[in-house]
């Protein structure tokens, strides 16, 4: 009987959770350790904010799940790996520690045979003063109480609206170096929808604030789609919509410092500025979980499992050095450590080899670029695939490991711009390959077939489904596992 | 409130001038039939990308 221990039940660590115990069956154990008790459908949260959904709806207990599924789960925060065992422990071990009310502190040691590192990111609001909902000056969607917690603050800056206030609202990254400017980029419109909806938009001022260099960059270099006989670009697509709803936008902005009321920021070009809010939402940078690794004399070896922001090393070429030298082939096929042969990332948790986008710094030295995002679709495909190759080692078979690069991967974005069945309205993108390949595709490094974008009420539709089909694939409903994922 | 245009004139200019979508265009992306149509259009794209995507 073989051991695989699963650290993180998000996207990519509930995906081969399930997948994992469907395909190995009961003569083997599938262990999660995760520290929130409940399951959250994070692109949902969204709607959340802006108070058109229950929070109750994105989310649903993991424990009842993983009892009815024969997965063993432990509600806790993986702290250390000891992937070669020791103090005792004759295999690889993992210290984790418990977050639940009874036990909450104490700690338990895991063994493993197979370990998959899917604890996402951190979401890092100490990167910027006065960034987030503990400092509160602004808010943030990124957790289910988050989102809840914005949509109050909303609901009261809408109301004062109504009492004839003028007020700003300002939506965006908290950060130069954010990922999921996607997710920023939705709530603005759905925020936007809100307040006309309320009839409030005649006294509300809506601002786009940034980390990318141009509108549409979406931390993925921008994409270029073909729309009626021409190639268009997704800044020239996004300004538009920009311009339809009146949101005014300030990119390539690093927010430095968060006050009540006022963002402090620079820009690409060195200069700095105050902006007053009434009312913000501002994600955080992420990093990955402080986790530590030590081998089995106790010597401290994290910075050779992960990388300096906590992200777990993986077979990517990081020393590709500056932009010019950049290519497909630095990116991670396979997701394993270099160093463990039994342990791989998925998710978020895999440390990307470079940025997506054009890497800037302003002239003060300040980072300004998008992080690479890993979303849902990526993050669920590779944790699929690492399942795949760890089932094909536990079952003896002495096959290559399988392989799903994001430079042979596609993504669908589907960014919510106000919510209705009739009224309703969505940007619909798909990317293929996420990471783009100058190689296999000379003009726009991607495939002009599989990338696309377009507007309107179908896309609603197509979100609302999403919703519906990725909460019954999580609840492992019936025919779950043919859901792609 | 402080004004904001002159901190990033270069966008601002930009999106004042980005092509603005026609009526018929806001009356097709909310039209339930033509709706319904690219409904279709965007599973059977997201279902290519995601044939396009899995392992090797
Ligand atoms: C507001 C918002 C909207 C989004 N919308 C979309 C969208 O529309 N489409 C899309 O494709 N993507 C979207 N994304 C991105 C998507 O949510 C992520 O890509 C996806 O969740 C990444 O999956 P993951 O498993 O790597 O991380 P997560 O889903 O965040 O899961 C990480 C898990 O690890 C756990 N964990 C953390 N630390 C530890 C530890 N030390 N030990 C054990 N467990 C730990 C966490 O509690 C969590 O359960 C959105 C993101 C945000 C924030």
């Amino acid at each position: 009987m073989a051991r695989l221990l699963i650290l993180g039940a998000g996207v990519a660590g509930h995906t081969a959770a399930l997948h994992a115990k469907r395909i190995l069956g009961k003569n083997h154990e599938v262990i999660v350790v995760s520290p929130n008790s409940q399951w959250n459908w994070i692109p949902s949260n969204i709607w959340v904010g802006v108070g058109k959904m229950k929070q109750e709806k994105v989310l649903f207990p993991l424990a009842p799940l993983y009892q009815r599924k024969k997965i063993e789960f432990h509600q806790g925060l993986a702290t250390a790996v000891y992937p070669e065992g020791g103090n005792g422990h004759e295999s690889p071990y993992v210290v984790a520690e418990s977050t639940m009310e009874e036990t909450k502190g104490q700690t338990v040691e895991i063994e493993y045979d197979y370990l998959i590192n899917c604890t996402g990111p951190k979401l890092n609001f100490a990167a910027t003063e006065g960034l987030g909902p503990d400092a509160g000056n602004t808010v943030s969607v990124c957790t289910a109480s988050h989102a809840h917690e914005a949509n109050e603050h909303l609901q009261k800056a809408i109301e004062s609206c109504r009492q004839g206030k003028k007020l700003r609202f300002v939506v965006g990254t908290g950060h130069g170096t954010c990922t999921c400017e996607g997710a920023a980029f939705e709530y603005t419109f759905n925020l936007e929808h809100v307040l006309r909806e309320e009839g409030v938009r005649d006294n509300a001022e809506v601002y786009y604030l940034t980390n990318e260099a141009e509108l549409g960059d979406f931390g993925v270099g921008g994409m270029t789609f073909t729309q009626q006989g021409f190639q268009t670009t997704s800044r020239l697509w996004t300004e538009s919509l920009y311009r339809e709803r009146g949101v005014q936008a300030i990119v390539g902005a690093h927010c430095s410092k968060i006050e009540p009321g006022v963002i402090h920021y620079e820009q690409l070009d060195g200069s700095t500025h105050e902006l007053e809010f009434d009312f913000a939402m501002l994600l955080p940078p992420f990093k990955g979980a402080d986790m530590k690794a030590f081998d089995k004399k106790g010597k401290d070896i994290t910075d050779e499992v992960f990388n300096p922001a906590g992200f777990m090393k993986v077979d990517a070429n990081y020393g590709a050095g500056a932009y010019e030298n950049w290519t497909a082939d630095d990116w991670p096929k396979t997701y394993q450590s270099p160093k463990y042969d039994n342990m791989f990332a998925a998710g978020i948790a895999f440390a990307p080899p470079h940025q997506i986008s054009v890497p800037r710094t302003s002239p003060n030295g300040t980072v300004i670029t998008p992080a690479p995002p890993r979303t849902g679709m990526p993050s669920g495909i590779i944790a699929k695939t690492v399942v795949l190759t760890v089932v094909d080692r536990i079952k003896g078979k002495n096959k290559p490991a399988y392989s799903s690069p994001m430079t042979g991967m596609g993504a669908a974005c589907i960014a919510s711009a106000g919510m209705g069945l009739f009224k309703g309205s969505a940007a619909s993108m798909t990317m293929h390959p996420v990471v783009p390949d100058w190689q296999a595709h000379p003009n726009t490094g991607r495939d002009e077939k599989g990338t696309s974008g377009e507007i309107g009420l179908a896309g609603h539709w197509m979100k609302h489904l999403l919703h519906i089909l990725f909460l019954h694939k999580a609840k492992a409903r019936i025919l779950w596992w043919m859901i792609p994922e | 409130m402080n004004e904001v245009l002159e901190f990033d004139p270069g966008i601002m200019e930009r999106i004042a001038v980005a092509p603005l979508p026609t009526k018929k265009t806001l009356k097709a992306r909310k039209n339930v039939f033509v709706q319904l149509w690219r409904l279709i259009g965007i599973n059977i794209r997201m279902l290519k990308v995601i044939a396009a995507s899995h392992h090797r």
